[in-house]
């Protein structure tokens, strides 16, 4: 698979607060941008690949997104492995492009998250309808998704002594690094006691350990070698991607402060032949501030039980040694549910092209991307890389 | 008040209890199961005291906490908590007129 595969072009939808666009109109949106970044039109698409979205609850949501679109691909798919959807999908398009099934493939998706269904509506539908609970021994007790992910966070502290204070610099940087993007949601500087003063949600994750809730889109265009050498570059290369299972439900786990992104990330650095190390940036799915904390640990940025002191000592500020999420993440750039992974894929794109303006990174050569779904379930991550990494 | 009993289940051909309801058994992925008894006791995995619950049925109800226990017996249960506790913590379920598990600190 290494090099098989390029990623010629990313674009979004305006993300925040977008009355005028239902999912399809912003899923349109983020298709268009990433063709004009790819240069390509919606003639070249052969493949699609896409999401559930929550907010409508299509029957079959490739076949709308298709029909929408005025498509006609001799491939599609649609991915629901969660938040790992994002990266899922373009793992799941260079398949298609390496086996012949598919020559450019379009991976879009998004939501209308907070216009479509209000912010408190997308809350409680994560908490029922996104399946994250146990219908029968878990929804009964009350658990927002903040709360499971709480477990996660009081148990890790219980075992690392990790701090709200560690916690809370993954929203700092995040939002440090949304300021730097005029496409962001939320762009307001706040400090770690700004995130310890938020009012509590579930202990110990205050509203600001939270992400937000968005309208967005993203779209990320897949194709071939041969293709993308007639494509004006840089581009990002896929040079490994893996997947790793952990549990479905956040009860039927054993160590939760070990996820399954130990597998996904060394599936990934084995597959490109890199090692953690060797990143220039990192796109984390930060759900939560905990997420990205455990996520570092996991995919072995850290040993386990210092993702704390990792980040406290500002290594994945954007001058540290491994910048993560200089977009602002799901934390500040957007967060439209379940399809927001693509995002980080968005972002890391982006930052390859080069075309990331006033946040563009000096050293963009390799990067992790990861998704996680579910309640630090299930994952997919990948490894990207520029021309002269293959 | 009653003690909320969950269907928890014990493998018939290699004895390993489940609280997730699967059709078969995942360890050795055997069909065959029959109710198990849990004796009611257990550790404080983790826990979160919730204070922004997700409706407004539930909103009247907080702050209140969930948790993951680890029974006695070996497997891992969500349940409800009454009064303040920490991870690692010993609690026995206690009688509840709730359609779930209630625990407390064990005294």
């Amino acid at each position: 698979m290494r090099g098989m595969a390029a990623l010629v072009g990313a674009g979004e939808s305006r993300i925040g607060k977008i009355p005028d666009r239902d999912s399809l109109g912003l899923m349109a949106d983020a298709a268009c941008a990433a063709l004009a970044d790819a240069g390509l039109s919606f003639a070249d698409i052969d493949g699609l690949i896409t999401t559930p979205s929550r907010v409508e609850g299509w029957p079959m949501p490739c076949a709308v997104v298709a029909g929408a679109l005025g498509l006609r691909p001799r491939y599609f798919s649609t991915v629901d492995v969660a938040g790992a959807s994002g990266t899922a999908m373009i793992q799941q398009a260079a398949m298609a492009v390496a086996t012949g099934a598919a020559e450019v493939v379009l991976c879009v998706a998004g939501q209308s998250f907070l216009s479509g269904m209000s912010r408190a509506g997308a809350i409680e539908a994560m908490a029922t309808r996104g399946s994250a609970a146990h219908a029968e021994l878990e929804q009964p007790l009350g658990p927002p998704i903040p709360a499971l992910y709480a477990l996660l966070a009081e148990r890790h502290m219980h075992d690392f002594g990790t701090t709200r204070e560690d916690m809370a610099r993954v929203a700092v940087e995040a939002r440090r690094n949304a300021a730097l993007n005029p496409n962001a949601h939320k762009r307001d500087m706040i400090t770690v006691q700004d995130v310890l003063d938020a009012p509590m949600i579930a202990t110990p994750l205050g509203r600001l350990d939270c992400s937000l809730v968005s309208d967005g889109a993203g779209a990320v265009i897949v194709t071939t070698a041969a293709r993308a050498r007639h494509l004006a570059g840089p581009h990002g290369w896929l040079l490994g991607a893996g997947y790793g299972f952990g549990h479905a439900w956040v009860g039927d786990s054993g160590d939760l402060t070990t996820t399954a992104a130990t597998l996904s990330g060394a599936a990934a650095f084995a597959q490109a032949g890199l090692r953690p190390d060797q990143m220039d940036f990192a796109c984390l799915y930060d759900c939560f501030t905990i997420t990205v904390i455990a996520e570092l640990e996991d995919l072995g940025f850290c040993p386990k039980g210092e993702g704390g002191a990792y980040v406290s000592s500002g290594a994945i500020a954007r001058e540290g040694v491994l910048p993560v999420n200089p977009h602002g993440g799901l934390m500040s750039a957007g967060h439209c549910g379940l399809p927001a992974g693509l995002f980080h894929v968005v972002e890391a794109v982006t930052q390859m092209r080069g075309k990331a303006g006033a946040r563009q990174l000096a050293r963009r050569d390799t990067a992790m991307v990861h998704g996680n779904g579910g309640i630090i379930g299930v994952h997919c991550s990948l490894i990207l890389g520029s021309e002269a990494t293959l | 008040m009653t003690l909320f009993r969950p269907d928890i289940r014990r493998c018939t051909d290699c004895g390993t209890l489940r609280v997730y309801p699967k059709p078969l058994c995942p360890t050795c992925h055997g069909p065959n199961s029959a109710p198990a008894q849990i004796s009611g006791k257990g550790r404080v995995y983790s826990f979160s005291v919730i204070h922004r619950a997700s409706n407004a049925a539930l909103a009247a109800e907080a702050p209140y906490t969930i948790a993951l226990i680890d029974l006695a017996e070996g497997p891992r249960l969500p349940a409800r908590i009454e009064g303040p506790i920490t991870c690692g913590d010993a609690v026995v379920q206690i009688a509840s007129d709730s359609p779930y598990p209630v625990f407390a600190r064990r005294p």
